[in-house]
């Protein structure tokens, strides 16, 4: 990129993803794989994963290592979450915490990369247009989000049962009790269908959201003079530092809330 | 923001890490995180214990320690007693046979004075008679009355 670009297009180059269509021919850009997400995501997770286990497996009891003091500390914080706000037992909702505290927090850091740094790098190679932070692309957060919303269904067939959940979405939250609670029935389904599809909403909007905002600044302050950069650049990083953290908390606590109102009965 | 495929790629490589951590990083972690939380709990519970014993212990060694004292100190009033007694059972012993023997000297001296005195009176009487031997051979028989008669107004 030795030629000059414009804000506009800069932004513009910025905000493209490196994706393939998968079926050119069909005209659909819901064929499209952004690869740049996949890719990154699925690295992070895999490092991930990979780090965790090692760790695992080389624990001991009497001469614990700094990795694992250190996965003890994040295991133990997410722990006692899901233990305040999921009062079931599952086998399920500590691990998935887990994940999805740790594999977000690591996609929002690489907000915290210099925005050029990674595209420029793959410019190098052939690879003209790339964003770095899967958290800033709503496949990602969507994808996670659905993920739960599924899950929510299956707790809420699994611990209430086919009727126990029918009976609940028919005659709550209104006229429970009333002889006439079927004029309501309608009204009950609506009101359940809208609770239901905002959570997955909820979930990834925000923290698409927060991301792709973070990214943008990032952007529009690469596009001061870079004497000046330093300045609201590192304002910003320092800030964002809290804001992954927090966005990566938020996720998880708020999976854990929505699994624990599909496993209990209003 | 355009939702694609991606969602579905992303969908799927979530279930699978999901996945691997329920059942590959989760439970290994938190078997030993309860096995270390045990460990530390049993460490913390026998140092108190330990205390705890420690404790008593000394408790029992001051009531051993006091119990030996109040033994001792008996031990040695009975033998201060008995070495009194035992003195003085040897002094009435002693004064005892210092008089036995006093007596028994005492009997001997009496004893010898009276041989002695017999011894005395016979050669008195040896003499006496001797002497009267002698002197009745010069006398007659006038001054042998006389002399008799005083002899015997002497004796009464």
């Amino acid at each position: 990129m030795s030629e000059l670009l414009t804000s506009s297009e800069y932004l513009h180059h910025h905000l493209q993803h490196w994706a393939v269509n998968v079926l050119p021919g069909s005209g659909s850009q819901f064929w499209v794989l952004n690869l740049d997400t996949l890719v990154v995501s699925f690295l992070l997770g895999f490092g991930l994963l990979f780090f965790l286990r090692r760790t695992a497996v080389a624990m001991t009891i009497d001469s614990p290592s700094k990795n694992q003091l250190f996965v003890e500390m994040v295991i133990d914080f997410v722990s006692a979450t899901v233990k305040d706000g999921y009062h079931g037992k599952s086998a399920l909702i500590a691990p998935l915490s887990l994940t999805i505290f740790a594999w977000v927090f690591l996609m929002n850091f690489m907000d915290l990369i210099p925005v050029d740094l990674i595209p420029r790098l793959l410019s190098f190679v052939g690879i003209h247009h790339f964003k770095a932070v899967p958290t800033a692309d709503p496949n990602a957060t969507f994808g996670m989000s659905f993920g739960v919303f599924l899950l929510i269904i299956f707790y809420n067939f699994k611990m209430k049962g086919g009727l126990g959940l029918g009976k609940e979405v028919l005659t709550t939250p209104f006229g429970k009790g009333s002889s006439m609670v079927w004029v309501l029935f309608p009204l009950n389904i609506g009101f359940h269908l809208m609770e239901e599809v905002v959570k997955p909403m909820s979930l990834s909007l925000r923290l698409f959201g927060n991301l792709f905002a973070g990214e943008l600044i990032f952007l529009l302050i690469a596009l001061l003079p870079w004497w000046i950069q330093w300045s609201l650049g590192g304002l910003w990083a320092i800030f964002h530092i809290l804001v992954i953290t927090i966005q990566a908390y938020i996720f998880m606590m708020l999976t854990i809330i929505y699994l624990s109102m599909a496993s209990e009965a209003h | 923001m355009d939702i694609n495929l991606t969602l579905f790629g992303q969908l799927i490589t979530f279930a699978i890490f999901v996945w691997f951590v329920m059942k590959f990083v989760w439970p290994p972690i938190a078997q030993i995180i309860q096995q270390r939380e045990d460990q530390i709990a049993e460490g913390i519970a026998k140092g108190h214990q330990g205390e705890k014993d420690l404790l008593e212990a000394q408790g029992k060694a001051a009531v051993v320690l006091q119990e030996a004292r109040h033994d001792a100190a008996l031990l040695l009033d009975r033998a201060n007693q008995r070495a009194d007694k035992l003195l003085s059972e040897a002094k009435t012993q002693s004064q005892q046979e210092a008089q036995r023997l006093l007596n028994a000297a005492e009997d001997e001296v009496g004893q010898l004075i009276n041989v002695a005195r017999e011894t005395i009176q016979k050669e008195a009487v040896d003499l006496a008679s001797g002497m009267m031997e002698k002197l009745l051979q010069g006398l007659d028989k006038k001054q042998h009355k006389a002399l008799l008669a005083k002899a015997l107004e002497g004796e009464q």
